[in-house]
């Protein structure tokens, strides 16, 4: 409804006075239009500023949106990150597990390879040493011959000045008495210079033989030494080649290991070569002396004996006493084989390294001049160093008599054996070590 | 301005006719202010109309965009 306001010539109708005229406008239908027109007016008016208000919600709405979206996006961003993230961390294990098992795999065929050439070069390396050791053993022997012929040789030429002084003393025999004698003394002593240069001889021939054996036993290490190196190096090359996809420190260790175990195969090869060269040189110088001496033995043996049997004056019986003996000290000093029957040994003289055969035979010699001594034995064991076993006639401290030896250089008794006493058979015999001394004489040792 | 048609006794404002009577309202007054609110009427419908194409245009945009 209209808020019309009458007065008397004015009238309010929507807010607006009207004034009354002569023939105006019916009121009664005027009022209802303009009442129409005033609240389609306000309902338009009503509905814009709800759209307004809604525009300012939007805008509102929209702004919240902006922040909300902004929000969203960055907390999808830090997820996505955080998902990247933990996608790229799982990628990089997977990888590394798929690495380590290719690694893995490809080490273990490397090592497979390894193994296999290691393996290739041990055998070959083995088949090197054996004819290295077959070829240097070859060539020993040769030499040993050779030496035994020289040997005999000189043995020849022995037995011609033997021969010689054997006719010199048959002709000194057909004078008179004293001059037999004296001739007797005179053969005495010229065959105690031969004996004496036998052994000179002999000692010299073993320190030769010795002194080759030990420059073949060191050209054998060093051609052992070479061919093991090349051989080495050439492994070496092909496990770096086969290997050169995988890790470089499993090829490494590998490398170590096979390097450490080919340098203790060839070394315990080359100490078992070594052994087996030192055990065959002291068995071929052993034989050889022991038949040298056998043989000189005999034919001193033979000639005495048929300078017994001659039928003519002898000479003084203590001189002739005197030279036998000498001959039997002398032949003894180079008797290694056949012995009597003597019991048990009192002691044990076991020699350190370095060996010197001359310098061993020097001991031999000193003992068997002892009037305490009875015999002595040589023994060469394959492993084992050599040892001299004494068998005594009576009691002696044989450490401190060693002590006087001019060849030995340090004495000590083994207190961990088997307890044993002079003359006493049954038991083990009383163990001393010796080392003979490098360069000894007397007055160095002193 | 008004559409005012006039015959004797009739008068058209605004599409509506009108009599005339005996001490009846200022013709040009009533005439002003109808034309007046009329054109307030119209002009706010037209600016609804406007709002609502332009909501027409963001529901289009919507399902289309």
């Amino acid at each position: 409804m209209s808020d019309n306001a009458k007065k008397d010539d004015v009238i309010v109708l929507g807010g607006r006075e009207f004034k009354r005229v002569k023939n105006g406008l019916d009121e009664a239908q005027v009022a209802p239009f303009i009442d129409e027109l005033t609240k389609e007016r306000d309902k338009l008016a009503q509905s814009q500023d709800h759209i307004a208000s809604l525009n300012r919600l939007a805008e509102m709405a929209v702004v919240e949106a902006d922040k909300l979206a902004a929000q969203i996006k960055t907390e999808a961003e830090e997820q996505a990150k955080a998902e990247g993230t933990a996608i790229i961390d799982k990628a990089k294990e997977q990888a590394r597990q798929m690495a380590e098992q290719k690694i893995s795999e490809a080490v273990e065929i490397a090592n497979e390879k390894a193994n296999a050439i290691q393996a290739k070069a041990e055998e070959e390396a083995a088949l090197m040493l054996e004819h290295e050791r077959n070829k240097i053993r070859s060539e020993l022997h040769n030499l040993v011959n050779q030496q035994f012929g020289y040997m005999l040789e000189e043995l020849e030429s022995l037995k011609k000045q033997a021969a010689a002084v054997q006719a010199e003393f048959d002709n000194k025999l057909a004078k008179p008495g004293e001059e037999n004698s004296a001739a007797a003394v005179e053969i005495a002593k010229e065959s105690d210079a031969i004996a004496a240069k036998i052994t000179e001889e002999s000692d010299a021939i073993a320190a030769k033989i010795a002194e080759e054996s030990y420059a073949a036993a060191a050209k054998i290490a060093e051609e052992s030494d070479i061919l093991v190196a090349e051989e080495k190096d050439t492994a070496a090359e092909e496990i770096t080649e086969e290997r050169y996809t995988t890790v470089a420190e499993q090829k490494d260790t590998a490398a170590e290991e096979i390097t450490e175990e080919r340098y203790t195969t060839v070394a315990e090869q080359k100490d078992t070569a070594a052994e087996e060269i030192t055990e065959e040189r002291y068995t071929t110088v052993a034989e050889q002396k022991n038949a040298a001496a056998a043989e000189i033995a005999e034919e001193r043996d033979a000639t005495f004996t048929e300078q017994s049997k001659a039928p003519v004056e002898y000479p003084e019986p203590s001189q002739t006493a005197d030279y036998i003996a000498k001959s039997l000290d002398l032949s003894k000093l180079f008797e290694g084989g056949d012995k009597p029957d003597l019991g048990n040994p009192q002691w044990e003289v076991e020699i350190l390294p370095p060996f010197d055969i001359g310098k061993i035979m020097e001991v031999v010699s000193f003992l068997d001049q002892l009037p305490e001594v009875e015999n002595t034995e040589m023994i060469v064991p394959q492993i084992d160093m050599p040892s001299i076993l004494v068998f005594l006639r009576g009691p002696m401290n044989l450490v401190d008599v060693l002590q006087a030896v001019p060849v030995v250089a340090h004495v000590e008794e083994a207190t961990t054996d088997k307890a044993a006493t002079n003359g006493e058979s049954g038991k083990g015999p009383r163990k001393v070590r010796i080392s003979l001394s490098e360069n000894t004489t007397a007055k160095e040792k002193k | 301005m008004s559409n005012n048609a006039k015959k004797d006794d009739v008068v058209v404002l605004g599409g509506r006719e009108f009599k005339r009577v005996e001490n009846g309202l200022d013709e040009a007054q009533v005439a002003s202010f109808i034309d007046e609110l009329t054109k307030e009427r119209d002009k706010l419908a037209q600016s609804q109309d406007h709002i609502a194409s332009l909501n027409r245009l963001a529901d289009w945009h919507s399902r289309h965009c």
